[in-house]
């Protein structure tokens, strides 16, 4: 299967690694047109580059921290000048405390910086985009499995991906009226860039590795990839009838 | 004729949402097998006919159905990739009046014709290099809803015959999910959906204010079939229109469409 967005206009937040690279480069193989963000510069010049390269069209980049209001603003207003709307915004920017503390360790800044990235940045980015998704439109968060369960001394995180799952579910009834879906997709342990950060950081990185592995019933981690292709399917035309839904691709991993 | 590279056993084929299922893989190259209740039979050798694919007619609660199927779809393909386990049956009635045969009909169908179907392709799959198979289970297999209590129950198993299954048949390759359909519109709901006193009270907790025509259900389990979904196990996809995303009134005005009239898109799209 292959241009099953083709045409539409695809803003893409968090996409200078991990599941927002490999899902900007799969919704350009698959035909959109794509702007991708990331709060480093670098990292979404090579996206653009990689979403370019596989689907041989211009791809554009811009920097973005989506905790701060006005430049979201600014990038959403510049991605409208360029081609009139948005059609499919993917929402990936999300930040982790890799040095996981616990609770009464957390501290005021550290609760407010995920919160402001990851549910308040992500807020920004859809209330500024909304208005200028047309009907058919689709929106997908990136949320997690936390959005369900929760791991040890991950507390922020996890209270920020149930938020997140809430904030979609009211969104999805809010834009149904105008037949614009709002999703989310719930990987469990995916093989990322910000995977490595908690196996580097760990003691025995290597015993890490095999508890990640044997969280699936599959025995094995997700591949960015694999999500990103949820992503594609509910952005594209197959997803009509699916809005204010929790696509959970953790590989088994919440089925027990 | 060529080996198909991907052979598929669709049940409940006949019609509504199995019929779609089984539209959408023949267009995608798929080559099927049919399965559908003994009564379906004249309307299951119409669709084989027209979908060209081999079909059985026969009660899928009954264990002989489901190791026939896979029989007949390795003799004439050689092979067995996925399995569309659709079949099932909804009575609508207050529980109060509803007979212990309906009860055990649809559990005789939904539940353990499901288990029998699922237990029979996987058996085949794991002696080979896996599958995907993938049950209709609904809205149902989370919430309540009025007038199918018995219905409800059944479905509410095939969420759990789906997160188990997969944890069992991961070892062997073997992806198991579900879509979990709100309304769709079907000959099993038509009654409902064209009697607008009975149909308002449902329609009106539908956000996207219509119900799903069957092909947005098939190209569901499409996805999960396919290897798009590879990480994709013991999940259940909600398809239902924004049903059970939330919670409204019943007389709660689903669409305030200044651009069209509501009533003649009832079952159009939502454009």
């Amino acid at each position: 299967m292959s241009g099953r967005v083709a045409g539409k206009v695809a803003l893409i937040t968090g996409a200078g690694s991990g599941i927002g690279r490999a899902t900007a480069i799969r919704l350009a193989e698959e035909g959109a047109e794509v702007v991708v963000t990331s709060q480093t510069a670098a990292n979404v010049e090579e996206t653009r580059r990689l979403a370019a390269e596989a689907s041989a069209r211009e791809v554009i980049a811009r920097t973005l921290d989506i905790a701060d209001r006005s430049s979201v603003d600014l990038v959403v207003a510049e991605v409208v000048e360029q081609f009139g709307h948005i059609d499919i915004l993917s929402n990936n920017a999300g930040i982790e405390l890799v040095h996981g503390p616990s609770v009464v360790e957390t501290t005021d800044e550290e609760w407010e910086r995920v919160f402001r990235v990851n549910m308040t940045g992500t807020f920004y980015v859809c209330r500024a985009a909304v208005p200028h998704m047309p009907s058919g439109s689709s929106i997908v968060n990136m949320a997690s499995i936390n959005s369900f369960i929760a791991w040890e001394n991950d507390a922020v995180y996890t209270a920020t991906k149930g938020a997140l799952l809430q904030f979609t579910r009211s969104l999805a009834l809010e834009l149904a009226p105008k037949a614009i879906r709002a999703n989310a997709v719930c990987p469990g342990v995916i093989d990322t860039p910000l995977t490595d950060l908690f196996l580097d950081a760990a003691d025995d990185p290597g015993a890490l590795r095999r508890d990640y592995e044997a969280a699936s019933p599959l025995l094995r981690m997700g591949t960015a990839r694999e999500v990103a292709n949820c992503v594609v399917f509910l952005a594209s035309d197959e997803a009509t009838f699916i809005t204010g839904s929790a696509l959970i691709v953790d590989g088994g991993t919440t089925a027990r | 004729m060529p080996m198909p590279d991907t052979v598929a056993i669709v049940t409940g084929a006949s019609q509504g949402i199995g019929h779609a299922i089984a539209q959408r893989l023949v267009d995608d190259g798929v080559r099927l097998c049919l399965v559908a209740a003994p009564n379906d039979e004249e309307q299951l050798r119409t669709v084989a006919a027209d979908l060209d694919a081999i079909f059985l007619a026969s009660d899928v609660g009954d264990p002989t159905t489901a190791d026939r199927a896979v029989e007949m779809t390795l003799e004439r393909y050689g092979r067995l990739d996925w399995l569309a386990s659709n079949a099932g049956i909804a009575y609508f009635e207050e529980a109060l009046d509803a007979p212990l045969e309906h009860f055990d009909h649809t559990m005789h169908v939904n539940v353990r014709g499901m288990y029998l179907m699922t237990i029979a392709a996987a058996r085949h799959m794991a002696k080979g290099s896996g599958g995907s198979i993938v049950c209709t289970a609904s809205t149902a297999s989370f919430a309540g809803e009025e007038q199918q209590a018995i219905y409800n129950i059944s479905k509410g198993a095939v969420a759990q015959l789906t997160r188990s299954l997969a944890l069992d048949l991961a070892q062997h390759g073997i992806r198991v999910n579900a879509v979990a359909p709100g309304w769709v519109h079907t000959p099993a709901t038509r009654q409902i959906v064209a009697d607008p006193g009975e149909w308002s009270k449902h329609r009106s907790r539908i956000p996207l204010d219509r119900p799903a025509e069957p092909a947005e259900i098939a190209s569901v389990v499409r996805f999960l079939l396919s290897d798009e979904a590879s990480y994709l196990t013991g999940s259940i996809v909600v398809a239902d229109g924004g049903l059970t995303a939330g919670f409204r009134f019943t007389d709660w005005e689903a669409v305030q469409n200044p651009d069209g009239p509501r009533t003649p898109s009832v079952f159009g799209g939502n454009s």
